[in-house]
């Protein structure tokens, strides 16, 4: 941390370390490093009142590339962390970041539990459909036939791509919403709503691997803004999210429940605990 | 992801140049994070050629006022801030005439915008200075040309990689 002026406001700069990201020239990455540092600018935050926690991935390198508290967790914990330190130090912004695959296949289960549980945090996926930093293996969020790397099973995995703004919605995830790194405003300005909405917030990005999945670069010519606006009703978002194709940027639901924690204080002292396990 | 650009949103010359001053320095900045990145990937000529225009976009943001008070929040320009380089418009090996042909296409739409906002901005004083900016832009379009002129043009292979990330079996 190498700033903690209370009273500066800060521009997104500052909220960038001085380490150089190692993705890809051309990863999407970058652009979603810009938008979640425009984000904090914009919404006023300080470094010292922000934390960046992720898992393992190239997207999951972001916490050394932000001049936030941070800590780069083990692959598919990242949300076991951020909610832990959530409730720990409930004054700070917590923001949960990384993969697909980190996200969605070893943490998939974290996920679901994530959004029932509604800690207040923001959790960003950046989807890019494949495991980038292992060389190309497919995801959930890989399209079942796809085979364009010896590292997918000839013919594709065969398998439906997970959805997860769908199964966020199921689960209990409190705001779900799509973002594309080609449009990093509109995407600053999604982060920057999910993390003043209360609870649970789902942001997936859209980021393209160029390296692995090439093919991607042609994501700025399919994503587009939704035409439709945010629901708080959810059977209504279950049914457009349903019938979404993918493609759909903009925030898709906003929930209203209470989020986790506010009403859990500890009921006894620590030293009542040590009493009930003394032998 | 385009939004249509809206023309009637800069009220001001002062308003616009603080614009233009932000546009520059978003340039500056996205030029010197490609350049540091194929300088990560050990692609050093095409690295400084991002660092040379880097500098460039620097020198262009400095000849306009900094900017006092808040940014202002409009995107006169629809989505796309024409004079950053699209992301994904890159690629591990290409070459510093390519760095310079990205270069040209955002200052050929930085001019586009400019000609356009000269024609349909509602405001006077907006439009004069949008013609202004344009004939700048102009000056900037042709010394790009005159680097890329300068510069080898990169064979048809330039691409090819014995060792590719992506192989595929049988490779
Ligand atoms: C426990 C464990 N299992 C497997 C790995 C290997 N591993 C590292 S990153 C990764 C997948 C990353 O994919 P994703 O989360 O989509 O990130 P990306 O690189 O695409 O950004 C895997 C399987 C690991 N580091 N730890
Ligand atoms: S391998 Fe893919 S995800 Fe990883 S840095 Fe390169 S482009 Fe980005
Ligand atoms: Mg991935």
């Amino acid at each position: 941390m190498s700033s903690c002026n209370t009273s500066a406001t800060y521009t997104a700069k500052d909220f960038k370390s001085d380490v150089k990201p190692v993705w890809c020239p051309g990863c999407g990455d970058f652009a979603v490093l810009s938008s979640i540092t425009k984000a904090f600018a914009d919404l006023g935050l300080a470094p010292h009142e922000t934390s960046v926690v992720s898992g393992i991935g190239c997207s999951s390198r972001i916490p050394a590339y932000t001049n936030t508290y941070g800590f780069h967790s083990i692959h598919g914990r990242a949300l076991a962390v951020g909610q832990g330190l959530k409730l720990a130090r409930p004054d700070l912004t917590v923001l949960v970041a990384g993969g697909d695959g980190d996200g969605f296949s070893i943490g998939g289960n974290h996920f679901i539990h994530a959004c029932r549980r509604n800690v207040d945090l923001t959790y960003i996926v950046m989807d890019n459909r494949v495991y980038g930093m292992t060389k190309g293996q497919p995801s959930p969020t890989t399209e079942s036939d796809w085979d364009a790397s010896a590292m997918a099973p000839p013919g594709g995995t065969g398998m439906t791509p997970f959805h997860p703004l769908a199964i966020a919605l199921a689960a209990g995830a409190n705001f779900i919403a799509r973002g594309f790194s080609g449009d990093p405003n509109g995407t600053a300005e999604i982060i920057a709503e999910a993390i003043r909405h209360p609870g649970f917030s789902f942001v997936a990005i859209m980021s393209p691997c160029i390296t692995f999945r090439e093919e991607q670069r042609d994501w700025k010519n399919t994503m587009r803004q939704t035409a439709i606006e945010a629901t708080t009703d959810s059977a209504q978002a279950a049914r457009r999210l349903m019938t979404d194709d993918g493609f759909n940027c903009g925030v898709l639901f906003r929930g209203s429940r209470n989020s986790y924690g506010k009403e859990k204080k500890a009921v006894a002292a620590v030293s009542d605990l040590d009493a009930e396990f003394a032998l | 992801m385009n939004k249509t650009p809206d023309f009637g949103a800069v009220h001001t010359s002062a308003e616009l140049l603080t614009i233009v001053r932000l546009m520059e320095e978003g340039a500056a900045e996205r030029y010197r994070e490609l350049a540091e990145a194929f300088e990560t990937s050990c692609n050093l000529d095409t690295a400084a050629a991002f660092r040379e225009l880097a500098e460039g976009e620097d020198r262009h943001a400095a000849e306009f006022p900094a900017l006092a008070g808040p940014a202002p929040r409009v995107t006169p320009w629809g989505e796309e801030d024409p004079e950053i380089a699209d992301p994904d418009a890159v690629h591990y090996l290409m070459h510093p005439w390519h760095v310079f042909e990205l270069a040209l296409r955002n200052e050929e739409k930085t001019l586009s915008f400019f000609e356009a906002l000269a024609v349909q901005s509602p405001h006077a004083e907006v439009k004069a200075e949008a013609v202004r900016l344009a004939e700048r832009e102009r000056g900037h379009v042709d010394h790009v040309k005159r680097r890329m002129a300068e510069l080898p043009v990169p064979p048809d292979d330039w691409d090819e990689d014995d060792d590719p990330p992506n192989w595929e079996a049988g490779d």
